[in-house]
């Protein structure tokens, strides 16, 4: 957390108080309380979204390969006609819905990685959600996830929270079985302090004298007390800012507001803006699972992720948060090729996964998926999704993605950071 | 030299370093979940040898206490909930007149940690609990073979899936690493054969709505010829677990967490520290009642150093402050408790993952800080939404028969002793000097604010 000094003084703690603390003190805050002159807080660390998409998104009809016959032969209710596809190049466009997708493709902010699946794909939600979500091919409930080991690697600092979790479901398996606890949250009321304290003579008084205990740093160093004092301090300057960001609330315009997920994203960069060292938010929206007359709720569904994600990066951008934050898009599984006789699709294979922000080599990576090599009817996957997790790890947390994964996976050329 | 002398030589009250009111505290917050006034007077009177002998051999729970832990029992077994289940072991933790061996069991519960998420059985998680209870503070190795069959257990580690064609070597595995040895203290090979030994389990078709139940059966338990640790012959579980407390290094890897648990978890213990505790934990059948008695009575454990050198888990930060404060029973609401637990990052019967809780400072983020904090102002200044009335600190302080003008010194007397800077402390003082009840509001939340009510 990068207090400001307006923070400092408004609770009563003076940059003398982060002085006194010495050598020892964490990087992060020794720069603060020499850069205590500076306005807005400095950007943190880098920041991972990841959204699920639940069900198994169809991945033919969001990234359509509009020129091949097999597609359009394949379903004849349910295949997008060319026009009012949004260009990605030659062969592909983006599903009509995904005018917000589109407009991140525009801003250079879209990378699609194609055919992203496993081998021996497995159809079942559970058993393939698993699957994603542990890195392994046979996992069991007690796997621990990718982003759990990940967290791991880093060594617990008492500061923010590691990964936040943006949904009511149940945390998901990604999350899960590593040593961090990981919160879920539906909104900032969790961030609040419940002072309790009534209102009237005294409550400033009372509010000011629990934020100074926190300002005597008493302990020695290297203590445990001194460990309590330094978390407590940076949550509750986290807090304090979390109040500002929320009574600035109203700059967070530009949301669908309608679309739940719009609002997950919109809780999300409330607090990448308010300065949380929080290096993953987890956020998922269901329904995806389109065996029935798919053709409208999978555009429904399509069009708030669009508008919703596009909303999320303007308001980052706006803020000038965008650079750090890249965001990953996936689903346990594609759809089938054929249509089934319910104008829908049933549980399919490989799919692509969305790769988002100012940070990614924009455009199509990875081949099309080719629909007249079928793997019991459905096309086989081009690239291990594994990749995908390693390039994130390590290239972009900082992390040690071969001991995460269980072996090396061959990064992909998604991501283009500057060197320094 | 025995255990008389040495580190864990007992501590002897004295006139430089006399049985005091700090002394009382620091024991109840580690052999236990905190202390009332009550309770810390009682104590203070008793001395040390007495106060340590009532937290290992306690009296027994009354009747209608009793009653009260059967109803809530059998109504988280038939709710088949698991928040039910969570009320039924927090109430114990509360109110239970043995609080060692609830901090016990809750150690145990983190050390053969099984997570009702994929046990999906609240009767299962139950039984588990009581297996814990029972041994909480009686012999390693019986608890050892009583894990091995226990149905959560074996769902948990797939022993249930283990079979003679092909044994699984899950279970096997987490014995020797986690529960016994810790790694590098046995081989592969070593798994391999001690999972051959573990098979033979089989759940029985269940009627209903019954809950699971498992049965060994000797046909599928592999009988032949096994290797484990150096020693061969037609082993069986139990072989196993005999040969397994052979090894020196198992009282040495339990004495370490114990110690840990009970006396310090800043930095790694000494080896001339560890050593003969777990000379005293071998030589007297691994008995756990034996070795935390050794810890609770020596002069180590009530060194300055020692005093304030863990951090409260949740369980101890939340039930602590309740069991402290004597908040009345009417006015606690178990629920919040356990939502409290949870968000603090310690979910009863869901531990993280298949080590447990790892504790110490993992404890402590921004989230769980603020959760921790919450939760003190809801218990003093009351929380509609969640239906719980403000603390009564007038009520208190008639009950223990304390002056109004002295409330303030004995709350900082009863929650941190001595644990608080001269300057915090004038602050406290003043801002509940007059002994108004939202003074004394006032002036218990800064106590429960200052970093150090968050160490043990």
């Amino acid at each position: 957390m990068q207090p400001t000094r307006r923070e400092f003084l408004r609770l009563g703690l003076g940059g003398s108080a982060l002085l006194a603390c010495g050598a020892t003190v964490p990087t992060f805050l020794a720069r603060s309380a020499a850069a205590l002159a500076d306005g807005p807080a400095r950007a943190g660390g880098r920041v991972l979204v990841v959204l699920q998409l639940d069900g198994g998104n169809d991945g033919l009809n969001t990234v359509v390969p509009h020129r091949d016959d097999v597609y359009r032969r394949s379903r004849p209710r349910v295949a997008l006609p060319a026009q009012g596809l949004h260009r990605l190049n030659d062969d592909l466009g983006l599903h009509p819905a995904l005018v917000g997708l589109n407009r991140l493709h525009e801003n250079r902010q879209l990378a699609v990685v194609q055919s992203v699946g496993y081998p021996n794909p497995n159809r079942s939600h559970f058993e393939s959600m698993a699957i994603w979500h542990t890195a392994r091919l046979r996992p069991d409930r007690g796997t621990p996830g990718w982003l759990a080991r990940g967290l791991d690697q880093r060594a617990a600092a008492g500061g923010d929270v590691a990964a936040l979790h943006v949904s009511e479901a149940l945390l998901p398996q990604a999350l899960h079985g590593g040593q961090r606890h990981v919160p879920s949250l539906v909104n900032l009321e969790q961030f609040r302090r419940r002072l309790g304290i009534p209102e009237g003579a005294g409550a400033a008084q009372q509010r000011t004298a629990l934020d100074q205990l926190t300002n005597r740093q008493r302990g020695e160093d290297g203590s445990l007390l001194q460990f309590v004092e330094r978390s407590t301090l940076i949550t509750y300057t986290s807090s304090a800012r979390l109040e500002e960001v929320m009574r600035e609330g109203a700059a967070a315009a530009g949301y669908p507001e309608f679309y739940g997920l719009a609002r997950r994203l919109r809780l999300v960069a409330q607090l990448i803006k308010a300065g949380l060292q929080t290096s993953i938010y987890y956020t998922q929206i269901g329904g995806f699972d389109t065996h029935a007359n798919q053709l409208n709720a999978h555009a429904n569904l399509l069009r708030e992720v669009g508008d919703s994600l596009r909303a999320f990066m303007e308001d980052l951008q706006r803020a000038g948060q965008a650079e750090r934050v890249l965001v990953l898009a996936f689903s346990e599984f594609g759809r089938r090729l054929a249509e089934n006789g319910s104008a829908g699709t049933d549980h399919g294979t490989a799919a692509p996964v969305f790769v988002m922000g100012p940070r990614v080599r924009p455009g199509v990576h990875g081949p099309n998926p080719n629909l007249r090599d079928l793997d019991d009817g459905d096309p086989r996957h081009a690239i291990d999704f594994r990749r995908v997790y390693a390039t994130l790890l390590d290239q972009w947390l900082g992390g040690r993605s071969a001991d995460v994964l269980g072996g090396r996976f061959e990064h992909l050329p998604v991501l283009d950071i500057p060197r320094g | 030299m025995t255990i008389q002398e040495g580190p864990w030589a007992p501590y002897q009250p004295n006139a430089e370093d006399p049985w005091d009111l700090r002394k009382v505290a620091h024991l109840h917050r580690r052999a236990g979940f905190s202390a009332s006034w009550g309770d810390l007077q009682r104590d203070l009177r008793a001395g040390a040898a007495a106060s340590v002998e009532r937290l290992l051999n306690p009296p027994a729970a009354t009747t209608d206490e009793q009653q009260i832990l059967d109803a809530l029992q059998r109504g988280a077994l038939s709710s088949r909930d698991s928040e039910r289940l969570k009320v039924y072991w927090l109430y114990r933790f509360l109110y239970d007149t043995d609080p060692l061996r609830e901090k016990m069991t809750l150690f145990w519960h983190s050390h053969f940690a099984t997570s009702n998420r994929k046990v999906g059985s609240v009767p299962l998680m139950l039984a588990q609990n009581e297996l814990l209870r029972r041994h909480a503070l009686g012999e390693f190795g019986s608890l050892l073979i009583d894990t091995i069959s226990d149905g959560a257990m074996l769902i948990w580690l797939d022993g249930i899936v283990s079979r003679r064609e092909q044994p699984n070597e899950n279970f096997a595995r987490e014995f020797l690493e986690l529960f016994t040895l810790g790694v590098g203290n046995y081989t592969e090979a070593d798994i391999r054969q001690a999972a051959r030994a573990f098979t033979g389990w089989v759940r029985t078709p269940e009627r209903g709505n019954a809950a699971p139940a498992f049965r060994f059966d000797a046909s599928r338990f592999d009988d032949g010829e096994k290797t484990f640790l150096g020693r061969t012959g037609n082993w069986n579980a139990a072989d196993i677990v005999r040969i397994t407390l052979e090894q020196p290094r198992v009282a040495e890897f339990l004495c370490r967490k114990l110690y840990r648990y009970f006396v310090n978890e800043t930095g790694e213990p000494a080896a001339e520290v560890i050593a003969p505790l777990a000379a005293e934990f071998r030589s007297h059948r691994y008995s756990l009642r034996h070795v935390v008695g050794i810890m609770l009575r020596s002069r180590h454990f009530y060194a300055h150093p020692t005093r304030f050198a863990r951090i409260k888990s949740p369980v101890e930060f939340s039930v602590g402050l309740l069991r402290a404060l004597e908040v009345p029973r009417n006015n606690v609401r178990v629920l919040a408790l356990a939502v409290a637990c949870d968000r603090q990052g310690q979910e009863l019967f869901y531990p993280p993952n298949v080590r447990g809780w790892v504790a110490g400072r993992t404890w402590i983020n921004s989230t769980t800080v603020l959760e921790r904090g919450n939760w003190c102002n809801d218990v003093i200044w009351g929380n509609r939404d969640l239906g719980m009335p403000p603390y009564d600190p007038a009520a208190w302080v008639t009950r223990h028969r304390i002056g109004r003008r002295r409330a303030v010194t004995a709350l900082l007397d009863l929650l941190l002793q001595d644990g608080v800077h001269a300057d915090d402390r004038a602050v406290i003082l003043r801002t509940g000097g007059d002994g108004r009840p939202d003074n004394l509001r006032r002036a218990l939340q800064l106590i429960a604010h200052c970093p150090r009510f968050q160490l043990a």
